[in-house]
C-alpha cells in the first residue's frame, strides 16, 4: 500500500507517495539516492544509518518512513559545513578512517554530540559513540578524532591539544 | 510479500483504540519502534505476515510528566532520553533515569519509549525492575474499560493486560527518602541485560530496616522479595542475602546453571551493597 508523505530532507521539500512497508533507512537510500547513511545491520545495532530527525540522532532503519511525516531529516549529505569539514578531517588525520562504511554515522553521531557539549571528554564521546559499530580502526582513534575536532570547533572551551 | 500493510497516524486514544478494533488480526501499536522494527525488520520477506502499524507516540496526553498529589505520572509515550533529563523525574525518580541511562545506545533513547519498554513482552525489558521496584501502578484504557494495576499483576496478565488496550500512564508513588542500590550485567555493550537487580528502602529515615528487592533478565520475568533484612551491614549478611534469594529464584528453574546462580548472586549482592553504602540517593 502506497501512502502520502510530506517531509524536508536536507533542507528541500519532499511531497509523494511511499511504500508503507518502506523503512527510512530504505526511502533515502531507495527512493531519493542519499547513500551517505548506510544499511548495516537492519536493526539498530550498528549505527551505520543514523541521521538527524528534527536535530536528533536516530536509527534510520528502526523508522518507517511514514512515520518522519512532517518532520525534518538531515542525512551527511546535508552537514556539509565547517564543522563537518573539521570532523572529517580530524577523521582523516588521526586515522579513524579506513573502509569508511561506518563513518557517516559516527560524524552524524558526532555531531549531534557536539551540538549538545561543545568540548566532550573521552568518557562522553564513548557513551555517545556506543551504538556504533567499527569493523576496522578500533574505537580509540574514532574518540581522539571526535575530541581533536571538537577543540578546534570550539577552541576557547577546549583543553590543551594532545 | 509485505510485512506493514497500512500505517495510522492516532491523534488520540480513541481513534487509537478504533484502529485497534478495526484492524483486529493485524494491529500493533507503534511507540519508538526500537523493539518492533527490527522484529519486523527480519519479517519482511515473509509472505503472509502483515500488520497494520498505530502509531500512539504523537497523542499529546501520552507525552506528559507531571506531579499529581503524592504521585508522578508519566505518559507512555514519554522517550528515554526526555526521561533522563526531565527535571521532575531526576528530582522524584533518579532510579528510573539511572536504569534507562543504560538502555541501548543514545540514537535507541532518542525513539525508545517507556511505555514501549514496558509493553515490549521481555522480560530483560530493563525499566520493569524500577517501576516494580517503586511500587508503581500502571495505566490501561481498552474500549469500554480503563483499567490501572500494579505491576505484579501486569506480569500475572502477561500479554493479556496489553492486547486490545493501551498503556497510557505509570503512576509512580512518592516517597520523600528513597535509598537504592542497582546493579546489571550484560554480555556486550549495548547488551539487552542478563540479569539485573534492585534493591530499595522508601520512606526510611533512620536505619535501614524492611528492603525491597526485585530480581529478573533473560528469561526471568522480575520477581519481587519484601521484607528482607540486614543486620549492621556486614558484608557476610548481604552475600547470605543474596544467596538466599538466588536459591528461591533458582528452585524449579530448569537450565539454571551454577554460572548463572554465581552470576547472579553477584549482580543481587552488588545492589544490596550499593544500598547500604548510599545515603538516601538523589
Ligand atoms: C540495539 C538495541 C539495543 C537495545 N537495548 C536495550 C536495553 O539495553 N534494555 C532494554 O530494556 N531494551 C533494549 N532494547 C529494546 C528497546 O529499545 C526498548 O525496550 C524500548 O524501550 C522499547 O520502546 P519503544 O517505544 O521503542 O517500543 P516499540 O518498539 O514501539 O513497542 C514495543 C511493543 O510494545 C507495544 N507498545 C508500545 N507502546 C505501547 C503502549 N503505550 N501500550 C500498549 N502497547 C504498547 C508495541 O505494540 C510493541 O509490541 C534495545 C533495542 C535495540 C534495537
Ligand atoms: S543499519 Fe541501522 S543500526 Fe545498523
Ligand atoms: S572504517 Fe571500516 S567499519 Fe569503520
Amino acid at each position: 500500500m502506497r501512502q502520502m508523505l510530506k517531509v524536508t530532507v536536507n533542507g528541500y521539500p519532499w511531497e509523494g507517495l511511499v511504500k508503507s512497508d518502506q523503512s527510512l533507512l530504505d526511502f533515502l537510500r531507495d527512493e531519493l539516492g542519499l547513500t551517505g547513511a548506510k544499511k548495516g545491520c537492519d536493526g539498530g545495532e550498528c549505527g551505520a544509518c543514523v541521521v538527524l530527525l528534527d536535530g536528533r540522532a536516530v536509527n534510520s532503519c528502526l523508522i518507517p518512513v511514514l512515520d518522519v511525516n512532517n518532520c525534518e531529516v538531515r542525512t551527511i549529505e546535508g552537514l556539509q559545513d565547517e564543522q563537518t569539514n573539521q570532523l572529517q578531517d580530524a577523521f582523516v588525520s588521526v586515522g579513524a578512517v579506513q573502509c569508511g562504511f561506518c563513518t557517516p554515522g559516527m560524524i552524524v553521531a558526532a555531531r549531534a554530540l557536539l551540538a549538545e557539549v561543545h568540548n566532550p571528554g573521552e568518557e562522553e564521546i564513548r557513551e555517545a559513540m556506543v551504538g556504533h559499530l567499527c569493523r576496522c580502526t578500533g574505537y580509540t582513534r574514532i574518540a581522539a578524532a571526535i575530541k581533536l575536532a571538537a577543540s578546534r570547533i570550539n577552541p576557547e572551551t577546549a583543553g590543551p591539544e594532545r | 510479500m509485505t510485512t506493514i500493510t497500512n500505517y495510522v497516524q492516532a491523534a488520540s486514544i480513541e481513534m487509537a483504540l478504533q484502529a485497534l478494533a478495526d484492524n483486529k488480526m493485524s494491529g500493533r501499536f507503534l511507540a519508538g519502534g526500537t523493539s518492533l522494527m527490527p522484529i519486523l525488520n527480519l519479517l519482511r520477506y515473509q509472505p503472509g505476515v502483515t500488520h497494520t502499524l498505530i502509531d500512539i507516540k504523537h497523542i499529546e496526553g501520552l507525552r506528559t510528566i507531571e506531579l499529581q498529589a503524592d504521585e508522578l505520572v508519566i505518559g507512555a509515550a514519554v522517550t528515554l532520553s526526555e526521561l533522563t533529563k526531565h527535571q521532575l523525574v531526576l528530582e522524584h525518580a533518579p532510579v528510573l533515569v539511572r536504569v534507562a541511562k543504560v538502555i541501548g545506545s543514545r540514537e535507541i533513547r532518542n525513539r525508545a519509549t517507556l511505555g514501549g519498554n514496558l509493553c515490549s513482552g521481555d522480560p530483560r525489558a530493563d525499566l520493569l525492575l524500577p517501576t516494580m521496584a517503586l511500587l508503581a501502578r500502571l495505566q490501561f484504557v481498552h474500549m469500554d474499560d480503563p483499567n490501572v494495576m500494579g505491576m505484579s499483576e501486569f506480569l500475572a496478565q502477561g500479554n493479556r493486560a496489553r492486547q486490545h488496550a493501551i498503556l497510557t500512564h505509570i503512576y509512580i508513588p512518592i516517597a520523600r527518602e528513597v535509598r537504592w542500590g542497582y546493579s546489571r550485567l550484560a554480555e556486550k555493550s549495548m547488551g539487552r541485560c542478563n540479569i539485573a537487580a534492585m534493591a530499595l528502602v522508601a520512606g526510611e529515615s533512620g536505619s535501614l530496616k524492611e528492603i525491597g528487592l526485585v530480581v529478573g533478565g533473560e528469561a526471568l520475568w522480575p520477581q519481587y522479595f519484601t521484607g528482607l533484612h540486614i543486620g549492621s551491614g556486614a558484608k557476610g549478611s548481604i552475600l547470605t542475602l543474596a544467596e538466599k534469594v538466588v536459591s528461591e529464584i533458582a528452585a524449579g528453574k530448569v537450565g539454571w546453571s551454577d554460572y548463572r546462580t554465581a552470576t547472579a548472586v553477584t549482580v543481587v549482592y552488588e545492589a544490596l551493597e550499593e544500598l547500604m553504602n548510599n545515603e538516601a540517593n538523589a
